[in-house]
């Protein structure tokens, strides 16, 4: 599956452009400020409903107009499908497949999945945890309706309870209905959540062998939950995973109440890069740890595949010039395994020649 | 700064208070209200205001009521010993429209939601556990909404009504009754799938 073409309306700087991109690779060129970055995030926003810079969505709008429309083609087994997603600026959205309106965004993303790649992701070994958290969470909800239910559920509760704690002094009877609904969709997420991460850190761990020849990437995970495990090879059933929340909940409901915020629960997990037994978050020098993000980048790729046999495309939002030689290999290597990959870039140096000769350029013109 | 006459410019601010209604519902409904004849607007004008002068909350269920009972409560033939609770008196027209329910119903008026501002004091709570204090309540039906504030809500009058001595029961949620599996949406065959039970 591939993008066939894009279509975009009164969307960020474009008044209505038509991009008709390679089904293999496809190099996004210019000057800083023409809005190649613009065009990554308008196929992610197609493809799998967010964007990576997060903005309220009438904030994409192109000023004075009311709405901005995302169509995109999409070329399948067989038959082609439509996606359409229209912004308004009351921050509202409208969703479109084949032309009949969908009530969720969820019906009408995940048709075909997208891997992003930008120069934020470089930070993901050393940023804050949320970060790599939600890394592992956004795949999930693309690949998985259920598993995208289960973390809005899950967060809404845990701001609902927050709340309670913060603004309303709560009573333990306040507090108890939502302690069961932490414990019961808090311990879904968080089998969700080591499920998929297993799967990603087994690729990202090969993956970074083969870029780095030498140090050994391993993944822990060390949950909030009263499990006190950081094996991802542990196998946790929801319904212990359940149990040991709601114990957790209890025992540390003083510490809650003097902090005023919920203490447990997957929303607390951290998740930890190791290279040969040590923190990646102190020991990793930046070469190692855009490494490791590329790895991880990579894992997503086939764990794409792995879960649901599509290839994802990938968006690189000017990431070439971080990377040196051969990790952009790595990268650009997918076209050739028939990953759909988009490129935006300041200079087309960073690309070998043999490549680029088989790539769809299209340049941005300064306005 | 309006292009309206005064009288057009207030119809439409009130127009837009409505829900769901944005500008350009409100223009169409005023110029709707401007082409028709005067009877057809005194009608519309009455209905509003008899609506508000003669509908309150049954002082029983909280459903809406005419007299001082609403419909379901002064209906000698209804079950009395069974309670459905549910969120707001539309709830009651969709149980009601089933036919399968002939007990009595406890309307809430919301669910438990503090991102809102609304806890247990702001719904009608109290009076549900009144009325199951004063007796002869078998069971009771708890028919909230099945998202994150109306499963809260359940296990908060769960909690409450069962050292009452009451059977306390929650509807199914998952897969509707007589819909095809090929058309349930994957979220709601997720969770029919999650909650099975041993047959």
């Amino acid at each position: 599956m591939y993008v066939k073409s894009l279509h975009l309306t009164t969307f960020r700087n474009y008044s209505d452009r038509e991009i008709q991109p390679s089904p293999g690779l496809t190099v996004l060129v210019g000057p800083n400020a023409t809005g190649k970055t613009n065009v990554i995030e308008a196929l992610q926003i197609v493809t799998s409903g967010r964007s990576f810079r997060r903005p309220k969505w009438n904030e994409v709008v192109q000023w004075g107009a009311d709405h901005a429309t995302l169509a995109a083609e999409i070329s399948g087994e067989g038959s082609d499908v439509r996606v359409e997603i229209v912004m308004r600026s009351d921050s509202s959205r409208l969703f479109r497949v084949n032309g009949s309106v969908k009530r969720k965004v969820s019906d009408a993303t995940g048709i075909l999945p997208c891997v992003v790649f930008t120069p934020d992701d470089l930070d993901l070994a050393k940023g804050p945890a949320e970060t790599r958290r939600s890394e592992v969470d956004d795949l999930g909800e693309q690949l998985s309706k259920t598993y995208g239910a289960v973390r809005r559920d899950y967060s809404r509760v845990v701001r609902h309870r927050n709340i309670l704690l913060r603004e309303w002094q709560a009573s333990d009877n306040d507090l108890e209905p939502w302690d069961v609904q932490v414990a019961s969709l808090g311990s879904r997420l968080l089998v969700h959540r080591r499920r998929l991460l297993r799967r990603i850190a087994e690729h990202a761990t090969a993956a970074y062998k083969d870029l780095s020849q030498g140090e050994g990437l391993s993944v822990r995970y060390t949950d909030r939950c009263g499990l006190h495990t950081s094996s991802l090879d542990d196998v946790i059933e929801a319904d212990e995973a359940e149990k040991a929340i709601l114990a957790s909940l209890e025992s540390r409901r003083n510490d809650e109440r003097t902090r005023r915020v919920t203490l447990v629960g997957p929303h607390r997990d951290e998740i930890v890069f190791l290279l040969d037994g040590n923190d990646a978050r102190s020991y990793a020098s930046q070469g190692q740890q855009r490494t490791i993000a590329l790895a991880w980048k990579l894992a997503e790729v086939h764990v794409v595949d792995d879960v649901v046999h599509k290839k994802p495309i990938l968006l690189l939002d000017d990431v070439m010039s971080e990377l040196d030689e051969s990790r952009r290999r790595a990268l650009t290597g997918l076209v050739q395994q028939n990953v759909q990959t988009f490129v935006s870039t300041t200079d087309v140096a960073h690309f070998d020649s043999n490549l680029m000769n088989e790539a769809l350029i299209i340049e941005s013109k300064e306005r | 700064m309006s292009f309206y006459a005064a009288p057009i410019a207030r119809l439409l601010e009130e127009l837009e208070r409505l829900p769901g209604v944005g500008p350009k519902s409100a223009q169409r409904l005023a110029f709707h209200i401007l082409r028709s004849d005067e009877a057809s607007a005194t009608r519309l004008a009455d209905a509003i205001i008899e609506v508000k002068r003669t509908i309150h909350f049954c002082s029983r269920c909280f459903n809406l009521a005419e007299a001082d009972l609403c419909e379901v409560c002064s209906d000698a033939r209804r079950d009395t010993h069974t309670i459905c609770v549910v969120e707001e008196p539309r709830d009651v027209v969709a149980i009601e429209r089933t036919g399968e329910f002939r007990g009595v119903y406890h309307v809430l008026q919301g669910a438990i939601s503090p991102i809102d501002g609304i806890g247990p004091e702001q719904l009608r709570v109290r009076e549900l556990i009144d009325r199951i204090g004063t007796g002869g309540i078998e069971e009771i039906i708890i028919a909230t909404n099945p998202n994150v504030e109306g499963e809260t809500t359940a296990l908060y009058i769960s909690r409450l009504a069962k050292p009452l001595g009451v059977r306390v029961t929650r509807i199914a949620s998952g897969l509707p009754v007589g819909g095809d599996l090929e058309y349930a949406d994957e979220v709601t065959l997720g969770r029919a799938l999650e909650a099975r039970r041993e047959m």
